[in-house]
């Protein structure tokens, strides 16, 4: 059997690539299965937003397969540069193209058993433990999962056989149109000129960048937005290749030409290694950059769905319950609510009812509001909503005394709002922004949440509504207080519109981000996993290529510590380019973000802020200490025995 | 006063093993300013240890090893760096061009190197561009040029921090012979403005070249010759004469 001891001593003596591959390859099975297992799962269905969270599981699925795909074949190119020399020295000793086909193909057999079988034992583990991790956030005690699901199995084993299948196909593609020359010798590093359109090409990636970003810091809070951002992602994408590609090496040839920087032995070596290795390396540092852009913003945005999730309830349900209707409610409602409240042996208190405009909509145009109508009058000219209140009805309901004199008026938004001198309805208001409004909701839980404007008289023929809400105890679990709420509601005759239960709405919206909080953070992982490998594979490939270099230059005369330092400075210099540019992204995505969020009903700015600024400090801190463990075996690389001449 | 004083140079790999590869037995031998030595040996007499003794990248078990009255062997690592670049000049069989940087900015690196000023470096490289015949290919890549330009960029890097001692290991190795006779002209050009060179070489027609050979067999000293006013053809059929009796065992 000698192709398999081809292969072992292969194995073990490159080690150093074969190990962090194979590490990828098998997280990268167990995050697939994971996926795979999670969205067959049968009482997830049954939950009423189990349809919703599989049909992100298929998506967030469809995402991994792709990076999946992308990282094989990337990490594959590599292993392969690796490999073609041995390659070569076998064809040469004698092993025909049928042989060597014949070794490619046990090598891909070998690889991919022990990342399948390791996988997925991993992935079965993890499994149950995400498993339980997704039951925690979508606040649910009763899922469950067996240990082993059989169909996920066997799809997980389907989809990594075909993808390894792929880059069979691709080596062999590869081995076919080499000569064993070629194999066996290393190309040369050539060097290329670049002309005009270069250059252009360039201006066009920071124009296109900058382009993304105007559109990001400019989106206005409409349905629109979320296309206007995937048209950001996309001009960004591209703008991202292009600037690492060929603006960073412009940058370098403008260095080069300020002859006192560049000619300092700091500058003189990092300035021209960088521009050796960004000729090489700009696309898959723009990939780094954008896979940590894509953790950044996954992370960033399912968090502060999450953490927010307490804000948006509030907004759809200030009270436990909360009841609109045109009139007051009447003798039988009220006798029905108290029936059912009996018969589950709930506590009905705190019964507040007020009477108010239903919101009218519309935008803003300085500080006039154009009002189009309710709800269903909304277009995409629509940003925003309006509720007014009599200052009687806002003081029964704060047990306060206030008084307002002629077109004096209080307003309350939790978003920017407007405030001081408003034209609302072709009457001009002086309105004072309250500190808080306990009361405050959106009642047709929709994306432009309502200005609460307190004033003295109502504008005439505009549609009223009247608000019941009311607290309840209720000695029981979660369980109990929706199926309160849920029987409420049947014998009331209500629809959704009208009546909000808040266990239920919580239950609800907990089900659907905490999905995506699972997902997003499911995602993060293979991301970053990819990211890590990435990394670690340019470093060792770097390593190899700068050891001839720093050795040459030591026998120049660089000295050891100054070979040191300059590797040091270097590799940080290209390490930390991806992750600030990373990090740039984050913060110009945030403004984006933040208006889609508002019309999810998520607003609140410092909370953002802070997760944001987490987020950034976990991935600059979790990348710094990759560095530190790849800076390693780079030095090992680079410093290993510098052969004195020969 | 000597340049280069040598006395008794010692240098065995795996010392402290059991099977210890003693590369210089005892080697002694003086080199005054101006001269032009060829060391002369086959494969594995210990001609590149030597060398890189002399060069600092390698340290003497025992002996004595003065270069301009600086013991190479109390040198830290560092300062061999440091002092590589301010009293060496190396050229390679395989050029050793970086091919990130361009000819002008290789030639510049050992000065970079030593933080010399912009114009100081420009003024050194005009008159040895011109006598190097390099001046239409000084803004180009080494990737872009043939090999004896490489080389010519090479002995561009070694001369331009003028330094007390040019080394050079077999600088025509990978070169054909039309080349290697055109570097080799360079070379005695060189010498002729009074640069010290010391040569390792397998090729008697490179040896031809210098003043005075050594030959070096089993880490030792075996044999030396001085051109004195013989013509190179002469002096080569004596160089490759005394080779052959070297390989053949010696008398």
């Amino acid at each position: 059997m000698l192709y398999f001891q081809l292969i072992n001593s292969s194995f073990k003596r490159n080690m150093r690539s074969y190990g962090p591959y194979l590490m990828a390859t098998i997280m990268l099975v167990a995050i697939n299965y994971i996926f795979i297992a999670i969205s067959a799962n049968t009482s997830l269905k049954k939950l009423n937003t189990g349809s919703v969270t599989t049909a992100m599981l298929d998506l967030g699925f469809k995402f991994i397969l792709l990076v999946t795909l992308a990282f094989l074949i990337y990490v594959n190119r590599f292993l392969w540069q690796q490999r073609s020399q041995e390659m070569g020295l076998y064809s040469m000793l004698g092993m025909t193209s049928h042989n060597l086909q014949l070794l490619t193909i046990i090598e891909k057999c070998y690889l991919m058993v022990i990342s399948l079988v390791t996988g997925l034992i991993f992935g079965i583990i993890f499994e149950k433990l995400a498993f339980l991790g997704l039951g925690y956030l979508l606040n649910i005690g009763h899922l469950t999962q067996p240990w082993f699901v059989s169909s996920a199995i066997l799809k997980t084993i389907i989809i990594t056989v075909s993808l390894f299948v792929i880059i069979m196909i691709i080596d062999l593609i590869k081995l076919h149109r080499m000569t064993p020359n070629q194999l066996w010798q290393p190309q040369a590093a050539s060097h290329k000129q670049h002309g005009v359109l270069y250059t252009l090409g360039g201006i066009i990636g920071f124009i296109l960048l900058i382009w993304a970003y105007y559109i990001t810091l400019t989106i206005k809070p409409r349905i629109s937005a979320i296309s206007h951002f995937m048209l950001a992602v996309m001009l960004l994408v591209v703008g991202t290749y292009l600037v690492f590609i060929i603006g960073s090496i412009i940058l370098l040839h403008l260095l080069q030409r300020n002859k006192h920087f560049y000619y300092q032995p700091r500058h003189f070596i990092a300035v021209s290694g960088m521009l050796q290795r960004m000729e090489q390396n700009g696309a898959s540092l723009a990939t780094i950059c954008l896979l940590c852009s894509s953790i950044l913003v996954i992370l960033f945005t399912s968090i502060t769905l999450y953490v927010g999730i307490g804000s948006t309830v509030k907004s759809y349900s200030p009270d436990d319950v909360v009841m609109v209707g045109t009139q007051t409610l009447t003798k039988d409602q009220q006798s029905t609510i108290s029936t059912v409240a009996h018969h589950h042996n709930a506590k009905v208190n705190d019964y507040v009812h007020y009477q108010m405009t239903v919101p009218q909509y519309g935008y803003w145009r300085n500080n006039h509001f154009i009002n189009q109508g309710t709800i269903q009058k909304m277009d995409n000219k629509t940003s925003g909503s309006v509720i007014l209140l009599t200052t009687k009805e806002y003081n029964k309901i704060t047990n306060q005394h206030v008084h307002l004199s002629g077109n004096q008026a209080l307003a309350y938004a939790n978003n920017k709002g407007h405030y001081g001198k408003i034209t609302v309805n072709n009457q001009t208001y002086h309105a004072k922004k309250l500190a808080h409004f306990d009361q405050y909701f959106n009642p047709d839980h929709s994306i432009y949440t309502p200005l609460f404007i307190v004033v003295n008289k109502l504008p005439q023929h505009t549609p009223l509504a009247t608000v019941t809400t009311f607290n309840y105890q209720l000695k029981g679990t979660q369980k109990a207080r929706i199926k309160f709420e849920q029987d409420l509601q049947s014998q009331l005759k209500m629809n959704n519109m009208a009546f909000t239960g808040k266990a239920t709405i919580t239950s609800l919206i907990n089900g659907l981000y905490g999905g995506l909080v699972f997902i997003g953070i499911l995602i993060s992982i293979a991301l970053a996993i990819t990211t890590t490998i990435v990394i670690y594979f340019k470093q060792i490939s770097e390593g190899y290529a700068d050891h001839e270099r720093f050795h040459t230059m030591q026998q120049v005369g660089l000295s050891e510590q100054e070979t040191v330092k300059s590797i040091h400075s270097q590799v940080l210099m290209v390490f930390l380019m991806p992750v600030i540019g990373a990090i740039i992204n984050l913060g110009f995505a945030i403004p984006a973000i933040r208006q889609i969020m508002i019309q999810l009903n998520f607003y609140n700015l410092p909370l953002m802020l802070t997760v944001g600024a987490i987020v950034a400090i976990s991935l600059l801190a979790l990348y710094l200490i990759l560095y530190g463990l790849t800076t390693r075996t780079y030095q090992q690389i680079v410093d290993s025995p510098v052969k004195s001449i020969e | 006063m000597q340049l280069l004083h040598l006395s008794h140079i010692q240098r065995t790999y795996n010392e402290n093993s059991s099977h210890p590869v003693k590369a210089l037995k005892d080697i002694s031998f003086d080199v005054n300013p101006g001269e032009y030595i060829a060391i002369m040996g086959e494969s594995g007499a210990g001609k590149s240890t030597l060398l890189n003794i002399i060069a600092t990248l390698e340290k003497a078990n025992a002996g004595e090893a003065l270069l301009n009255g600086q013991d190479l062997n109390d040198l830290t690592a560092d300062e061999a760096a440091k002092y590589r670049r301010e009293h060496l000049g190396f050229i390679f069989q395989h050029f050793n061009l970086l091919d990130s940087l361009s000819n002008r900015d290789n030639i510049y690196l050992p000065l970079v190197l030593a933080r010399a000023p912009i114009n100081e470096m420009d003024q050194r490289l005009k008159p040895l561009a011109q006598a190097l015949g390099i001046n239409k290919i000084i803004d180009r890549y080494p990737s872009e040029i043939s090999g004896g330009q490489q080389q010519r960029i090479a002995i561009a890097r070694a001369l331009i921090t003028q330094p007390d001692l040019l080394l050079a290991d077999e600088p025509t190795g990978a070169l054909d012979s039309n080349t290697s006779n055109e570097i080799l002209h360079l070379f005695d050009t060189v010498n002729q403005n009074g640069q010290t060179i010391i040569m390792v070489t397998h090729s008697a027609a490179a040896a031809s070249h210098a003043k005075r050979t050594l030959f070096i067999k089993d880490g030792q000293i075996y044999h030396e010759l001085f051109r004195g006013d013989e013509s190179f053809k002469d002096y080569q059929e004596q160089i490759s004469n005394t080779m052959m009796t070297l390989t053949n065992g010696g008398e």
